[in-house]
């Protein structure tokens, strides 16, 4: 053997160790461990071979787990998204552990190796959701990546988000939690994207964010809990926009949730200035700008309040408001004035402002 | 040379042994980790607080044996509605708006929760609609007109908000919604044409 064909053998086998390891499922304990790339319910429960403990069956599109998931790999729930995914039917992991509060389903990060969760039109249920005497949370515990679209996890499955996860969520819901139905803990420079989704609780709080060293955003959503929809344990800064909630609490004298909302302004002319400025005498004040696209749309992102504590929990209206803002145009050279609008009130989504 | 390509075979094979173990023993991972997952998650000293105030009600067993009992009323349906709406399940709160409609056409009060619904997922088309609706069952039902008034405001259309307004203090002259709302109606004001076109 030559030298050269050493060197290819080494590669070789260098590229297969190195290479991503097909999907396997395992037990471990009293756990089901999801390692390597590619696994579906379908090829869990074939690896498992063990009905008794992970079953997959296919005409319900419905897998059935005896024991708690850990996913170190990558577990694919629904469609894959190359296909026409809102055509797809649901599918169903159904979580058969009757012990309150017993259910872990764990999303993991070590160094060099992140699970990697993927739910897509994809439901995730226990099956003893109905039992209220339950007070204590199932968990879904996020350290490594969670990707959800179009999907529902039910039952009394609380969405906790820890440090360093990476999680982009969008159309989906977390609902009939009796603790919280979305928990976060973050950490700096943290991926958290979450979308047109909904959380609700029905004993505490919607959405509860504890450490947050950086505004955490969240749009389009919906918060319900039955404390509190909103709950600041951690004297972070939540920015709600364009959400539905109604209560917010804090933990402790520290922490923000500010609430904003996205008005469309129409003006007739591209590349005219915006600027809307909270009315003087708010006890918020901000400046936003923007620029007229050419049909002559721009969309503002203004500030209706920011709750603090202690006034949020006794929360009236006008306090801490940044609204009514006046709202200026501007022609091209940032000078000529063309329109203003006084008193214009941010409350609600989907709002306009046109210029005729 | 051969036993140089061997020992670099052997020293491949080692690694792919070592590789193989690893990824095996996934216990190493919680070691590692340092991570219990049979144990549940701290939550801080400030939860028990935050817990006590939760009721014990049932609110959902309740909404099933309403239906039970008076499956065919139009104004219970509309109550599930409320009570649907309240906890922010929209969908269901539709369906049971929906439901109390078929039963009863003219039930105002369900039009008026069925368009709050829609607003809240978003449908200020139907939103609208469905509150022109509850007028007509209704001339004198107010809700409807401040929150017609409400969806001009927001679709900047402020002189029909301001008719509706004036409208509503017409039926109730001491309505303080009608009135905060006309007051808090924006001055629009026109400088120049722009430049641009």
């Amino acid at each position: 053997m030559t030298k050269g064909t050493a060197a290819i053998v080494l590669a070789l086998l260098l590229t297969l160790i190195l290479s991503p390891c097909s999907g396997k499922a395992y037990l471990q304990g009293d756990r089901v461990i999801v390692d390597g790339q590619g696994n579906t319910l379908e090829s869990v429960a074939r690896d498992i071979a063990d009905p008794e403990v992970f079953s997959f069956d296919r005409d319900r599109n419905a897998a059935l787990a005896n024991r708690n998931l850990t996913v170190r790999g990558t577990l694919l729930i629904g469609s894959d998204k190359s296909a026409d995914s809102s055509l797809s039917p649901f599918q169903i992991l159904e979580m058969n552990i009757s012990r309150c509060g017993a259910v872990r389903i764990e999303v993991a990060a070590s160094p060099g190796e992140v699970g990697e969760l993927h739910l897509n039109r994809a439901k995730l249920v226990t099956l003893h959701e109905t039992d209220d005497q339950c007070k204590d949370p199932n968990l879904l515990i996020v350290r490594g990546k969670l990707v959800a679209q179009d999907s529902e996890i039910s039952g009394n499955i609380e969405c906790v988000i820890e440090p360093g996860a990476f999680v982009e969520m969008v159309s989906s819901s977390v609902s009939y939690t009796q603790n919280g139905a979305l928990s976060c803990e973050l950490g700096p420079g943290q991926h958290v994207r979450i979308r047109d989704s909904s959380f609700i609780d029905n004993a505490n709080y919607g959405v509860r964010i504890g450490s947050c060293p950086e505004p955490l955003e969240l749009r389009d959503c919906a918060f319900r809990g039955l404390s509190a929809d909103v709950y600041n344990a951690g004297g972070g800064e939540l920015v709600l926009t364009d959400c539905d909630f109604q209560t917010v609490k804090f933990a402790s004298l520290s922490g923000k949730v500010r609430r904003k909302w996205s008005v469309t302004v129409e003006v007739p002319g591209s590349g005219l200035h915006v600027v809307a400025r909270s009315e003087k005498g708010n006890p918020q004040h901000e400046i936003v700008r923007g620029v007229t696209d050419e049909n002559g749309v721009c969309e503002l992102v203004l500030t209706e309040y920011v709750a603090f504590p202690p006034k949020a929990q006794e929360f009236r209206e006008g306090l801490n408001n940044a609204t009514p803002h006046e709202i200026i145009v501007y022609d091209r050279d940032e000078k000529t004035l063309l329109y203003k609008v006084d008193n214009f009130h941010v409350f609600m989504k989907h709002q306009r402002l046109t210029f005729r | 040379m051969i036993f140089r390509a061997a020992s670099y075979v052997a020293i491949a094979a080692i690694i792919v042994a070592v590789a193989v173990v690893l990824n095996r023993d996934g216990a190493r991972e919680d070691v590692r980790l340092g991570v219990d997952p049979t144990q549940s998650r701290d939550r801080g000293p400030h939860q028990h607080d935050f817990l006590d105030p939760r009721c014990e009600c049932d609110p959902e067993a309740e909404i099933k044996q309403a239906i039970a009992d008076r499956q065919d009323y139009s104004s219970t349906h509309t109550d599930l509605g409320k009570g649907f709406y309240a906890r922010g399940r929209y969908d269901v709160a539709k369906s049971c708006y929906e439901r109390a409609l078929e039963l009863e056409e003219t039930n105002y009060q369900a039009r008026y929760g069925l368009a709050l619904t829609h607003i809240r997922l978003g449908d200020l088309v139907a939103a609208r609609q469905e509150l022109q609706r509850a007028v007509e069952a209704n001339r004198k039902f107010l809700p409807a007109y401040i929150s017609l008034a409400v969806l001009d405001y927001a679709d900047g259309d402020y002189g029909m908000a301001k008719e509706r307004l004036q409208g509503a203090l017409r039926i109730e002259p001491s309505n303080p919604h009608a009135k905060k709302l006309l007051n808090s109606l924006p001055k629009v004001q026109r400088y120049a044409d722009a430049n641009s076109g």
